[in-house]
């Protein structure tokens, strides 16, 4: 009575007595159908948040033909605007396959942010005062500097929850503030480019640790491929390794682990290591890709995208490499959409919320679908 | 069960809701190719790196290329980056690869990426905000608030016994202001005693008033802020300091602060600036040999007024040679930031 598998099974063909019109689908359908639902349910919110856009693009007096078919364009258009998206892609895809697996361990790092920006300050400081270095040498040095930074700022977190029982959502946001305030320092003052002008910005990197670009004439840089081996790797290290399943058997239910014999405070800290030094090497790509330079404000925010970005995802590092793709496009589009359907950015922004809002909705009531019918409860 | 039928409704509905949207794309009213205009017309395109809307810094510009929009008949268009650096480069290319005639990146740092663009657009002019940058089509615009400083720095050394600045934090846009203060009033006497300090932000009013009435107690009888809102601190500690005590608006109209101690307002547009600009371009008289650097030449940018009705308004002596020493630094013989001593 208690076995669960039977519990299926008999449900199962009581669907298909009470419902004849069933059985013309295989069971193998029926079985593939939630799973399929599952993944196209991320595609029905955004195609959802679309129409609710297009309402209020409507109200507002926009054609929303044209605002999407610019912002399609925008996106899409040819290889250079592809690239653009590839490359605002970039950093949600580190940023949300790191994530991914702090939330796998019920870790809610909400730093990202702050861990970015560590990572961005380790590989600008690198790249200006290491000169000598041949760039086969320079490029590797420099992001793995921005990713340990990044790391030990996800770690300085993790470590307050694992010693003291501190909140690591209180205190990774506020380690955001400080890693923000802290390049705005370094930027105006100690880091402060010496030539030209005195502008709240670091000098240049060298030529050698600027990461190559291999699609000319488009901007698209090395660091995108990183950052897809990078996922690849968390994708098998979450779910094909023993470490992943500690870390996910942590994060379903801390005792039981304990219990197993899974020593939670170390993978805690290192969930909140891995998903930290993703977010640093996404800064430090950032810098040795795009900016080439540090300022006061490098991130518009991947540190909060990537958690949508993770959450659209269902934390799956394969699918965060969609959905990034998927955020960067919409935000790729959405600036051209400003630019030629001359759509005000507030209402862009709205869209885009409305994505995100959407896809949580979405997945939520997926959650509820699922957790609902328990057996025991008929 | 239920919960599976309305999956497969809802799948249903979705699909074709799906192919309702790829069979209604083409049909989609498309932007027809406007028919060949008798004149190109002249677009100008704004990058900002924050929102139009915020009574500030990006509100200048926007306001600007509205008038631009009204008073040239330009098309205008702009786009809110963010801070987002990626995002600077590809904005300029999609407004240059349109044909905009007219660019402008509304901060340093916009430079990098526009230098970035600019070449392979040569018919376009990239304007770059607060900076001093020059390579061809990209212009840094910039204004000197050095001399309009180093007038009141001449007047404060004509009326009073010894000075006071307070800054906001020490940034190239104030810290030129009051070497162009200590110029000005070292012009009239090289010995006039003149405080410096920054608070460290631009919005700890108390902490300005603190430090403008240090510097009375120390017999400074002319104190000026520049340190945006934190001002009005300033303008706080003159007023409850007696009419003996003399200020200047600075970027604005605050005689209503200070009434019996603001003994005249220095103006400055840059908006205007930015129009101007866009009038040079459109008329093809614009060849630029340097980064433009607003100053007192441009009388519609920046321009001091006099308060009549203060304590110790500005003697007419006094406004002659204000006059005299603004016609020689708008010809360029008098260097207002050449380094204070």
């Amino acid at each position: 009575m208690n076995d669960p598998s039977r519990e299926t099974t008999m449900t199962m063909q009581e669907r298909s007595v009470a419902r004849p019109g069933m059985c013309l689908l295989p069971k193998a359908v029926l079985r593939i159908a939630p799973r399929l639902l599952a993944m196209i349910s991320p595609i029905a919110a955004i195609v959802l948040a679309l129409f609710i856009s297009m309402l209020l693009l409507i109200a507002a007096g926009y054609n929303p033909a044209r605002a999407y078919t610019v912002m399609w364009q925008g996106a899409f258009g040819d290889l250079r605007a592809i690239s653009e998206v590839l490359i605002k892609a970039t950093p949600l895809i580190l940023i949300g396959s790191g994530l991914a697996v702090a939330f796998r361990c019920s870790i809610w790092n909400i730093g990202a942010e702050g861990q970015f920006y560590a990572g961005a300050v380790g590989a600008t400081i690198v790249g200006i005062f290491i000169t000598s270095l041949p760039s086969y040498l320079m490029i590797p040095l420099v992001l793995l500097v921005g990713t340990l930074l990044g790391a030990l700022w996800g770690m300085l977190a993790g470590y307050l929850r694992v010693r003291f029982n501190a909140n690591e959502i209180v205190t990774t946001i506020m380690l955001n503030y400080i890693a923000i305030i802290g390049t705005g320092y370094l930027v105006t003052g100690p880091l402060m480019d010496p030539a030209g002008g005195k502008y709240p910005q670091t000098a240049r990197i060298v030529e050698a640790a600027m990461l190559p670009r291999f699609l000319p004439p488009t901007r698209l840089h090395i660091g995108f491929i990183i950052a897809l081996i990078v996922a690849v790797i968390l994708y098998l290290l979450i779910f094909k390794t023993s470490i992943g399943y500690a870390i996910r058997t942590v994060g379903i239910n801390p005792v039981t682990a304990r219990y197993a014999g899974i020593h939670v405070e170390r993978h805690v800290l290192l969930a909140m290591a891995i998903s930290g030094g993703a977010a640093g090497l996404a800064g430090a790509i950032e810098v040795a890709g795009i900016s080439f330079r540090l300022y006061q404000q490098i991130s518009p925010g991947y540190g909060f995208e990537g958690i949508a970005v993770a959450l659209l995802a269902n934390n799956h590092p394969l699918g965060i490499i969609l959905s990034g793709i998927l955020f960067g496009a919409l935000r790729s589009g959405a600036e051209v959409m400003q630019i030629s359907a001359k759509v005000p950015s507030v209402l862009v922004f709205v869209i885009q919320g409305l994505v995100i809002l959407c896809v949580v909705a979405f997945g939520l009531y997926r959650l509820h679908s699922r957790w609902e019918p328990r057996p025991e409860k008929e | 069960m239920k919960q599976r039928l309305v999956w497969y409704v809802l799948a249903v509905l979705l699909i074709t809701a799906l192919l309702a949207a790829c069979a209604g794309q083409p049909a989609a009213p498309t932007p027809t190719p406007t028919p060949a205009p008798q004149e190109k017309p002249f677009k100008v395109g704004l990058l900002l790196p924050g929102s139009a809307n915020d009574q500030g810094w990006n509100q200048i510009a926007y306001d600007a290329f509205k008038r631009i929009e009204k008073e040239l008949g330009a098309e205008m268009s702009y786009v809110e980056l963010e801070q987002s650096p990626a995002s600077f480069e590809k904005a300029f290319r999609d407004f240059a690869s349109q044909g905009y005639q007219m660019i402008l990146g509304h901060g340093f740092e916009f430079q990098d990426p526009a230098l970035a663009v600019a070449k392979d657009y040569p018919n376009t002019f990239f304007f770059i905000s607060s900076s001093r940058i020059f390579a061809g089509n990209v212009i840094g615009l910039n204004t000197d608030s050095s001399q309009p400083f180093y007038l009141m720095g001449v007047i404060a050394a004509k009326m009073g016994k010894g000075a006071g600045l307070v800054g906001g934090m020490e940034i190239p846009p104030i810290s030129e202001a009051f070497t162009g203060f200590i110029n000005g009033a070292h012009s009239v006497d090289p010995n006039f005693p003149v405080s410096v300090t920054y608070i460290g932000n631009f919005t700890d009013a108390a902490a300005a008033k603190e430090a403008a009435l240090s510097m009375i107690a120390q017999g400074a009888d002319f104190i000026i802020p520049n340190a945006d809102v934190a001002g009005l601190g300033v303008y706080q500690a003159v007023a409850e300091s007696g009419p003996q005590i003399a200020t200047f608006g600075v970027f604005g109209d605050f005689t209503d602060k200070a009434p019996q101690n603001v003994i005249g307002n220095y103006f400055a547009d840059y908006g205007q600036g930015i129009v101007n600009m866009a009038k040079a371009v459109k008329e093809g008289t614009f060849k630029p040999t340097g980064n433009v650097e607003f100053g007192l030449k441009n009388k519609d940018v920046m321009w001091l007024t006099f308060n009549d009705k203060a304590a110790r308004p500005v003697p007419e002596d006094v406004r002659k040679l204000v006059e005299e020493v603004t016609a020689k630094i708008a010809a360029g013989e008098i260097k207002t930031l050449a380094p204070a001593k």
